[in-house]
């Protein structure tokens, strides 16, 4: 992955000394399957460059309608949080929220909102990259619920970071980053429900396979009993 | 002015040379074993099996550009480190010196890996391994601050739960 130059958040893509920069921009956002009209935003390139782009890079046409906005509980999966892969879920989310802060936090000079995304996004895949490739050494055929490594996509991070009002009032975001006093996990919580019932997915995962291999320890037993 | 941007797209989607990928990869792996090692004394499978899977370093660098000025500068030194402590504090300063090359030549991972200010990667990057010497055996104790709370944190939980533990913990 190469290095995009930094961009500073005062830098618009008419300055002609820029162009190059932004035009790396949206190569980036395009090679990480952005969404067309997330590349126009962030790079001020016309519509049809952003087609053809896309194209070349592709080798197909872009996905064409809206960005996704989803909603918080999308990403906390609270409605289904008994399930291991939602779990992993909301810490996919909260692992980019963390680098997104530290990235932004380490920048002396503000950044752009296109390049921090995208910076952050591909710290976030080389952050993850090793589990995703330990689950999919561990079961490349059949991957199980539990160890399905869903990652966020672009379009998704950026959908994720309006929740969280990163950019705008951090009191009104709806999604917010807790970190476990006991294990040091970040995990993101809905704002819009009580924050200290939602519990650390990291323990709630560790419950959920200690209880597993307590009830396949006595059904083996019965079995052999039997 | 399309088709270069198009073309130099392409050449970068190329995958890069699988030994330069792991050899950045295994340096963090590397130093987080030495680091345990030295404050653990021993791992066990399930630690060895954790920090094979960690992409951040366990470790934060403690002393400020400042501190590593005035401590170059003095002729004489008080602090005389033992030996175990001057041979982990060069190996981390080692670590950190290719990494804040890695940082200021524009690799935002380095930040996150390492948790290196761009303050601490400017005074890093131009150390020379003399420099490295004299702060491994001159600076108080050890440079940097282990996160041991990070590494039993993983243990008091199922062994698959910490596997995701390893990708989620990237703040210190």
């Amino acid at each position: 992955m190469d290095n995009l130059p930094f961009i500073p958040a005062s830098a618009t893509p008419s300055n002609i000394l820029l162009r190059g920069v932004f035009h790396e921009l949206a190569i980036g956002l395009t090679r990480a399957a952005a969404k067309r009209k997330l590349v126009i935003r962030y790079t001020g390139i016309k519509a049809q460059a952003a087609t053809a782009l896309h194209r070349a890079i592709h080798r197909h046409d872009p996905a064409s309608g809206p960005i996704r906005q989803y909603n918080p509980a999308y990403f906390t999966n609270a409605s289904d949080s008994a399930r291991f892969s939602g779990l992993a879920w909301n810490l996919q989310g909260a692992t980019f929220l963390s680098i997104y802060g530290q990235v932004k936090k380490s920048c002396e000079v503000m950044p752009h909102e296109g390049w921090l995304l995208l910076t952050t996004y591909n710290a976030y895949l080389k952050a993850t990259d090793k589990l995703a490739a330990h689950f999919k050494t561990k079961s490349p055929d059949k991957p199980t619920a539990e160890e399905r490594l869903m990652r966020l996509d672009i379009n998704q991070a950026y959908a994720l970071l309006a929740f969280a009002a990163v950019n705008t009032i951090p009191e009104s975001a709806e999604l917010k980053l807790k970190t476990c006093p006991e294990c040091g996990v970040d995990y993101l919580v809905n704002t819009s429900f009580e924050t200290m019932s939602q519990k650390c997915p990291i323990h709630t995962m560790s419950e959920n396979c200690q209880r597993l291999t307590v009830q396949s320890r006595s059904a083996r037993k019965r079995s052999t009993a039997a | 002015m399309l088709s270069t941007l198009v073309v130099a797209s392409r050449k970068r989607a190329s995958p890069p040379a699988a030994g330069l990928a792991s050899e950045g990869e295994d340096k963090v792996v590397a130093i987080n074993i030495r680091l345990a090692r030295h404050v653990h004394r021993e791992l066990d499978k399930r630690m060895t099996e954790y920090l094979n899977l960690t992409t951040v370093a366990l470790a934060r660098f403690t002393p400020t550009p400042d501190d590593l000025a005035s401590l170059l500068k003095r002729s004489a030194h008080k602090q005389e480190n033992p030996l175990d402590v001057v041979g982990i504090n060069r190996e981390y300063l080692e670590y950190l010196r290719d990494s804040s090359h890695d940082l200021l030549a524009g690799d935002v991972f380095a930040t996150v890996e390492t948790g290196l200010t761009r303050a601490q990667a400017v005074a890093l990057a131009h150390l020379s391994y003399a420099d490295l010497q004299t702060i491994a055996r001159h600076w108080p104790g050890t440079v940097f601050k282990f996160n041991g709370a990070r590494l039993a944190g993983s243990k008091v939980v199922h062994s698959r739960a910490a596997l995701f533990h390893t990708a989620a913990a990237v703040r210190f």
